[in-house]
């Protein structure tokens, strides 16, 4: 199967484009997330247009944007970092509200009960608010980050060597086209569901706790 | 951070807690019209009243969890909050607020620690004891409260019951001048309630300073020195529980307990 294994060989690009991304979308989306909570407004009005910005553009046009209209001092981007740059800016709007939904998630009476206790805010936030709003967040944060390994293929389009690429380029030569897509789409489901296979792992000691008070809770008032 | 409570403590002869007019509204609702309360050391005052009087408003105000629109409130002598506004830096409030322990009506227990890591962690990161010591500490206070076998378990393992009473042991173990209550048995079953109650009794008789909100009437006339009648963001009627539940002066509180008493009946 020499289509599929030329696909494969450029797997890693697609795998790094990927990965690069969701690193970049996430450095930007802590503070991003961080401006949107907090309590000066200059700060949150300006991390509410980061998001509905790069959220509202298409990451297609945020794409050629970036590849052919960015050049600082006379330096052009190359499509590698530039696919990384629009796909990271476009995740960072996205992955800054899965954060803040987890923490608007933990309820008001948490914080409630950290100030009568006078914990110091970041006790307060390490101890008692991120580890409950962390599942919330890593849910949104691994249902973002299988849609973007679907979105790097767009990066072919600005010259990036990926798998989609590669696709292009053996039908071009003349493979069967639906032969070559076939296997390219299966490359891109199988890494879905390998990432939604690591993802239920993540969740599973989440859910096995929130089966179990009903049992317990039982049990406590019977003793 | 103990030395400096205990001088505080040696100096006082005055109120615990005293509070001056205090209001607060949320937009045009007005639901606290001009409080006066001064509380002792070693008092213990229920305030009592009807749902939507302003009780769980007043006692979020005294630590400042809500903050008053106007009004006075003095702890300990130290002006806490005057002129509509907090009065001293954030690190005093926090020390003042160490120094209230709170009971919630819904717990509010950390979901995502055991028992015992609820009760050690304002004690390790508030007050700055070293771990074990804290640990030790909140072992002591969770025999007391009845939970001895039950220090390992998160609060989602533990009864309404449970939950409250450990609540209360994390609140203790913070060292605190006085103990507010908001409601802290109107989220238990009416059979847990006794368990939460026994351990207020307990520390009433054993001295410790508390304002109790709550709508358990019997029990208000049990423990307290002093009791609070507020209807429409307004003290009514105060005063020792036998004039209050024996000889209501006002129609509000006559009202107020014929209907209770109806519903208990």
């Amino acid at each position: 199967m020499s289509v599929l294994w030329l696909l494969l060989q450029s797997l890693p690009t697609t795998i790094l484009l990927w990965f690069a991304s969701q690193v970049l979308g996430l450095a930007l989306a802590v503070p991003i997330a961080a401006a949107r909570m907090s309590k000066n407004r200059v700060l949150r009005t300006a991390a509410l247009w980061w998001i509905e910005i790069f959220r509202g553009i298409p990451t297609l046009v945020l794409l050629f944007i970036v590849f052919f209209g960015l050049s600082v001092n006379g330096f052009s981007p190359d499509s590698m970092t530039a696919a990384v740059l629009a796909l990271g800016f476009s995740s960072s709007g996205y992955l800054a509200e899965s954060i803040r939904a987890g923490f608007e998630a933990v309820p008001r009476q948490q914080t409630e009960a950290a100030m009568a206790l006078s914990l110091p805010p970041l006790v307060k936030l390490g101890k008692v608010l991120l580890p409950q709003a962390f599942p919330v967040i890593s849910e949104g944060v691994v249902s973002y980050s299988i849609h973007l390994f679907k979105e790097t293929a767009l990066a072919s389009l600005i010259g990036v060597v990926d798998v989609m690429a590669v696709a292009y380029y053996l039908v071009e030569r003349g493979v069967d086209g639906p032969t070559v897509f076939f296997f390219a789409g299966a490359i891109y489901l199988l890494g879905c569901l390998l990432l939604a296979g690591v993802a239920h792992l993540i969740g599973r000691p989440r859910r096995r706790r929130r089966a179990r008070p009903a049992a317990a809770l039982r049990e406590a008032e019977v003793a | 951070m103990t030395t400096a409570r205990s001088h505080a403590t040696a100096e006082l002869e005055g109120p615990v807690i005293k509070i001056q007019h205090m209001t607060k509204s949320y937009g045009e609702t007005e639901v606290l019209r001009g409080i006066d309360l001064e509380v002792r050391r070693g008092e213990v005052i229920s305030i009592i009243g009807p749902s939507g009087s302003g009780k769980s408003t007043l006692i979020r105000c005294l630590n400042l969890l809500e903050q008053p629109s106007g009004g006075e409130v003095e702890v300990l002598g130290a002006s806490l909050f005057a002129h509509g506004r907090i009065a001293v830096g954030k690190r005093q409030l926090r020390e003042f607020r160490s120094r209230a322990g709170m009971v919630f009506q819904s717990f509010n227990l950390f979901p995502n620690l055991t028992a015992l890591e609820n009760v050690s962690l304002g004690q390790i990161h508030t007050l700055g004891r070293p771990k074990a010591q804290a640990d030790e500490k909140s072992a002591q206070l969770l025999t007391r409260v009845g939970l001895e076998d039950r220090m390992d378990h998160r609060p989602a393992e533990l009864s309404g019951g449970q939950q409250q009473r450990v609540a209360i042991a994390r609140a203790l173990a913070m060292d605190p001048e006085v103990m507010l209550f908001d409601e802290p048995t109107s989220a238990i079953d009416p059979e847990l309630r006794v368990e939460v109650l026994q351990v207020m009794k307990q520390l009433a008789e054993e001295g410790m300073t508390m304002i109790v909100v709550t709508h358990e009437l019997r029990f208000a006339e049990r423990i307290s020195d002093r009791v609070v009648f507020i209807a429409g963001g307004e003290i009514v009627e105060s005063g020792p529980p036998s004039a209050i539940f024996g000889g209501a002066k006002s129609e509000r509180l006559r009202q107020f307990l014929a209907a209770v008493e109806e519903t208990e009946l």
